[in-house]
């Protein structure tokens, strides 16, 4: 029987079975959190290493976590936060200015597009259009029908401004799916 | 997410966005076999790499040591000497009436001679002292850019949307009806 983000946090903190508790929570939350960030960082290794650290942040920071707190979005605060620091770095490495949305098409377009049908790999060519928080938004409440409280949770912005991101995005990948 | 809701956002996103609502929503990206069973093992190796092991352990009990520590600070009031409590509150009312009252004086004094001063001014010297104030705020500005640090403005502000929105699109999405039907 799967246990619940309360008795999860409660079992780590109580240092009894701490490595296995911290075991389920990896299991229950690794694919969404993948996905989430995958989206982001788009390539598979560095959503691996980005993943690897929310998960080691997420251990050190159970000491501080509030049991009353939801554990699922504060992980996709982490991860969020994680993936934003690691593409700014990144791009800081790469001498290209924070504000330019377009660096990941030169990581490993071909392999991330590769096996999907016309019509769908037009969709991810016009998810990379988007800037990283706004694809993050858009992956959140399209593919995984997050409310826009859970994700204004998730990503720390305000219900509005996610609702106008979340709009503008939708309206973006439709001209790019009409007019490509 | 209630039911009247989920047809609400998929009737807007049918008119809004045909093409895209026609679409099933499957993820195309695939992860490499057998990723997710081996991530547990490489967190926990890390973890045990770099956290030091047993830090979970009594976590409990350290947190209740802390709690009644900070418990046994807190010496209430009524158990100390009240004449000593009095004295001490009496002598800072006193040193802060004072220190206003001389404050008072000199803002006075400061004021009568501002006025004096502005009154002797002729127009062109006003003209100077506005341009003066002007390069006294350039300076703040330059000073402003020479403290900034591109890397912590980063780090405080992750959490800022991309609100890259361009004023057609912010008038396209005020017109819509979008932002007023859906609920959260």
């Amino acid at each position: 029987m799967q246990l619940s983000d309360q008795e999860i946090v409660a079992q780590i903190k109580s240092g009894k079975d701490a490595n296995k508790a911290f075991r389920d929570l990896i299991e229950k939350y690794q694919e969404r959190l993948y996905w989430h960030i995958r989206r982001m960082v788009v390539n598979h290794d560095d959503t691996d290493d980005v993943l690897q650290n929310v998960f080691v942040k997420t251990w050190k920071g159970l000491a501080n976590f509030r049991e009353d707190s939801n554990l699922y979005t504060w992980l996709y605060r982490i991860a969020t936060n994680e993936s934003i620091t690691f593409i700014n770095k990144k791009k800081k490495e790469n001498n290209i200015p924070i504000d330019d949305e377009s660096y990941h098409l030169h990581a490993g377009q071909a392999d991330y597009l590769m096996g999907c049908d016309e019509i769908q790999e037009k969709l991810e060519k016009a998810l990379l259009t988007l800037p990283e928080k706004q694809r993050a938004v858009f992956h959140m409440k399209y593919y995984e029908d997050m409310k826009y409280t859970q994700i204004s949770e998730a990503v720390g912005t305000s219900v509005g401004a996610l609702k106008a991101s979340y709009h503008i995005a939708v309206k973006k990948i439709e001209t790019y799916l009409t007019e490509n | 997410m209630n039911k009247e809701n989920e047809n609400i956002e998929k009737e807007e996103l049918m008119k809004m966005a045909p093409t895209l609502f026609s679409l099933e929503r499957i993820n195309n990206l695939k992860a490499p076999e057998g990723y997710f069973s081996n991530l547990a093992d490489s967190v926990i190796e890390r973890i045990d790499s770099e956290v030091p092991s047993g830090y979970f352990e009594g976590f409990a009990d350290k947190v209740m040591d802390k709690i009644e520590k900070e418990e046994t600070k807190v010496v209430p009031i009524q158990n100390r000497n009240i004449t000593r409590v009095i004295s001490i509150a009496a002598s800072i009312a006193a040193i802060f009436i004072i220190g206003f009252l001389l404050n008072q004086k000199d803002v006075d004094t400061q004021i009568a001679s501002n006025k004096t001063y502005l009154e002797d001014l002729t127009a062109s010297e006003l003209d100077e002292a506005m341009d003066y104030n002007e390069l006294d705020e350039l300076i703040c500005y330059v000073d402003f850019e020479e403290d900034f640090n591109e890397e912590s403005y980063l780090e405080n502000n992750i959490n800022d949307i991309d609100l890259d929105f361009t004023s057609e699109e912010i008038d396209e999405y005020l017109s819509s009806d979008y932002y007023l039907d859906v609920e959260f």
